[in-house]
């Protein structure tokens, strides 16, 4: 009986008694690890993508998937710098860069739910054609000569707490709340499930699914200014591969590819995970190129632990 | 003929603290067919499952022929010679019928390293089969093209296929229409003549004297008795399924003049045509008909499932437009649909979630959702309608049929709806509960509910309407009182072509 329990305590949270052994592991390997200095570097490192992470998981709850954050990001990222850079006042900047990146979610999201497309191919033309728009109205080179106090977003910190992870913490801690605690959120789970049952009880399906989207894409222009502002340019080429890593955040995390199952706690875990094996790589100096296949690894291994965690709960 | 093919002796099987099976008995003769009747949650599927290896079992033994049996999977029970055929059909659609019956053992040649599909004979094996059956299906006919009978016959050709001792059919007739029904057995008498053992269950207690031998009953888990058909007439039979007798209740009419509902020329290509009705005030109104008659369709459009060609809706005389369910609800109409698995409930979601998809609106506060309202409501329901479940935090599977259909009752009744659309709101479900929803369906009706039933059964439309309108081949034939109804006169109404 009590074998039974632990086999069921360790089941349940396998991902965080690696996560607990890796840090262990990497503290005792390197003094510089466990440092407030190296721990708030991997928060700043994560937080960024994290916010992306939010939508994505959103999206796959919601039984679809996005690809095109990632340039979304690059986009909103250089119409913002653009725009600084004009002279328009950094505050109406700001605004105008989310409702740009809600626009595209309502385009996103409207086509998929109304045409009843799969997001996936939707999302694939959209992902080349805003990378490839960001580079056509930057000609390719980042857009600099932002105003100063702009920088002052993504580099300030409070009492050794960087700005970065205290908005981390602020999106995650109001949107934990909206997929728990709101009609909108527990809809998003219900559609995820079985879409026919939450038409059938008066669940405006197309709404929530394009609101989905368009919430994530405008989080995506949030991650924008705060890349910016930590870059201080708006460089078409930035955020390559973002979608890439919040879907692995999120499946490492737990959410089901398949909609209906999943928490944004889990999305952070999954992040962090993925932050600290990198920052720990090249703490103890590992080649850039293995770095990439032993991340790859890791993410196949977690997968395949989530599914039999799954299995395991069934 | 006397031979003992299957043999299962002192079966258990525990999910978690529930016993599902206890101690369960079944000894099946080769040529015979043996009915297994039960209550839904009676253990009959679990039993089914246990002998072709879906499940494993905690306790008993099982023998084929003489020699025990352990199978650890339903591909094994396969090659053993014991195959099932489930009301969910596990065929591929986008499939050929000669495929789906030889998928995962295709007919194949080995060229040097090069291996070959036989399908031209693949194909003539299948039409061997298919010509066993006296089927004119054709084994290059896609499978979704199908009509349910044909894929059900695929099915059990599928089943053929391998060389075969005991079938299991789950419901073989559940969706089938009359005509269809006859040939089913033609083909069960069929397969029982090669001295095949046919293990039956349904729920149809009628048919049971026409096409079963002998007949075992099962109650909450446990087996009770094994009768030869002869001596287990139909009254006989339910009062093992239940237990204790039941007492037939008279439905009281409680209508009123008060017209809570018009429907106006409802039409929708040739899906239903021209359809007019009234609903009052605390009226049942049955809808009969035969299988693709439009009456799923129709109230699928009234409550703005589906798209309809034309049609108005008048509620409490005032025109209402309602173009998608979230409409509806608003109107004051719920929709008990007739899949409570696909369209009724999210199966892997607790009760009282399930409960709250409805009522988000409800739910909602200034800020966030009252999760605590939710779940006191759903422990109202399960103490008002006797849902049998753990607590309202039990996931939706894990209930038996009749107790999801509660569920799905328990979330449309909380919208506090005027009038409620109940499409075959006691399909599969055993009688107890069955009983239980035709009380609650009085008393709904009592308080001024306006309530539409569809239901495929005769006796029930009668028992539980107080008038019953009649659509055939997507007509309305016939608008009755159920003070003058016989099953004859709706058959009657049912097989018309001329609308009213």
């Amino acid at each position: 009986m009590k074998n039974i329990k632990i086999k069921d305590f360790v089941m349940k949270y396998i991902m965080y008694i690696v996560l607990v052994f890796m840090v262990i592991t990497l503290t005792v390997a390197n003094d510089k690890f466990l440092t407030l200095n190296n721990v708030m570097t991997i928060l700043k490192q994560i937080s960024i993508q994290s916010i992306v992470a939010i939508g994505m998981t959103m999206i796959i709850i919601s039984g679809n998937i996005d690809l095109s954050v990632g340039s979304i990001v690059a986009f909103c990222s250089v119409i913002g710098a653009m725009l600084m850079a004009s002279g328009v006042p950094v505050w109406i900047a700001i605004i105008l860069v989310v409702l740009i990146g809600a626009v595209i979610g309502f385009i996103s999201g409207g086509v998929t739910a109304k045409l009843k497309l799969h997001s996936f191919l939707v999302t694939l033309a959209l992902m080349q054609a805003f990378r490839g728009l960001a580079q056509t109205i930057t000609g390719g080179y980042p857009k600099a000569g932002l105003p100063d106090a702009f920088g002052g977003i993504a580099a300030k910190s409070v009492a050794g707490v960087p700005f970065l992870v205290l908005y981390m913490i602020v999106f995650y801690a109001v949107f934990v709340y909206i997929m728990k605690y709101t009609a909108f959120g527990r809809s998003i789970y219900a559609i995820g499930s079985n879409e026919e049952s939450a038409r059938l009880s008066g669940i405006n399906v197309e709404r929530v699914k394009t609101m989905v989207f368009v919430i994530s894409s405008a989080l995506c222009g949030v991650a924008a200014i705060l890349l910016t502002s930590k870059v201080r340019s708006g460089d078409p080429t930035c955020a390559n591969g973002w979608e890439m890593d919040a879907i692995a955040g999120a499946i490492i995390g737990g959410t089901n590819m398949a909609g209906g199952e999943g928490k944004l706690g889990g999305t952070v875990i999954g992040l962090l995970f993925v932050g600290i094996l990198a920052n720990g790589m090249v703490l103890l100096g590992v080649n850039a190129y293995m770095q990439s296949v032993i991340k790859g690894l890791v993410i196949f291994l977690a997968v395949i632990i989530n599914s039999i965690q799954k299995r395991a709960h069934n | 003929m006397t031979e003992t093919i299957l043999r299962a002796k002192g079966v258990s099987k525990r999910f978690g603290g529930t016993l599902a099976l206890d101690q369960a008995e079944l000894e099946l003769r080769s040529g015979e067919v043996h009915a297994l009747v039960g209550a839904n949650g009676a253990g009959k599927s679990t039993l089914i499952k246990i002998i072709t290896g879906a499940y494993s079992n905690d306790e008993g033994h099982i023998y084929l022929g003489d020699k025990e049996i352990h199978v650890k999977s339903t591909f094994e029970a396969r090659k053993l010679g014991i195959s099932a055929v489930y009301q969910e059909f596990s065929l591929i659609n986008t499939l050929s019928v000669a495929e789906n019956i030889y998928l995962g053992k295709l007919i194949r040649r080995q060229y040097g390293p090069i291996e070959k599909i036989q399908w031209q004979e693949i194909q003539n094996n299948a039409q061997k089969i298919l010509d066993k059956l006296e089927s004119d299906i054709k084994p290059e006919a896609i499978v979704g093209n199908l009509s349910v009978a044909q894929k059900q016959l695929v099915e059990i050709a599928k089943a053929l296929s391998n060389d075969i001792k005991v079938l299991i059919m789950d419901e073989p007739t559940a969706s089938l229409s009359d005509n269809d029904i006859e040939n089913m057995f033609k083909v069960i008498k069929g397969l029982k003549e090669k001295g095949i053992g046919i293990i039956y269950v349904s729920h149809r207690l009628e048919e049971l004297p026409i096409i079963a031998d002998r007949i075992s009953v099962f109650r909450d888990g446990r087996y009770i008795r094994t009768m030869d058909i002869e001596e287990a007439p139909k009254k006989v039979i339910i009062e093992n399924m239940v237990g204790t007798s039941m007492v037939e209740t008279k439905r009281k009419p409680c209508s009123t003049d008060e017209v809570l509902m018009e429907i106006k020329n409802f039409s929708s290509g040739t899906k239903f045509q021209n359809i007019n009705f009234l609903l009052h005030k605390g009226e049942v109104l049955g809808i009969a008909g035969l299988a693709g008659a439009g009456r799923t369709e129709l109230v699928r459009a009234i409550f703005g499932v589906d798209q309809k060609d034309s049609g108005e809706i008048f509620i409490h005389g005032k025109k209402t437009v309602i173009h998608s369910p979230a409409d509806a609800k608003k109107a004051g109409i719920g929709f008990i649909t007739e899949d409570r698995k696909e369209e009724g409930l999210i199966l892997n979601m607790p009760l009282h979630t399930n409960l709250g998809m409805t009522i988000l609106d409800k739910l909602k506060r200034i800020i966030g959702l009252d999760l605590k309202k939710e779940v006191r409501l759903m422990e109202e329901y399960i103490q008002s309608l006797k849902i049998k479940c753990r607590d309202s935090g039990q996931k939706a599977h894990n209930l038996s049929g009749g107790n999801q259909q509660k569920v799905v009752i328990a979330k449309w009744l909380a919208t506090e709806p005027k009038i409620l659309i109940m499409d075959e709101p006691t399909r599969g479900i055993d009688i107890g509960s069955k009983n239980q929803i035709y009380d609650l369906i009085n008393q709904l009706a009592e308080q001024g509910m306006g309530i539409i039933m569809i239901s495929s059964e005769l006796p029930e439309v009668i028992q539980v309407s107080d008038r019953i309108m009649v659509l055939a081949q997507g007509k309305k034939t016939g608008e009755l009182d159920n003070q003058e109804v016989t099953q004859d006169i709706l058959l009657d109404y049912a097989t018309r072509k001329q609308a009213v």
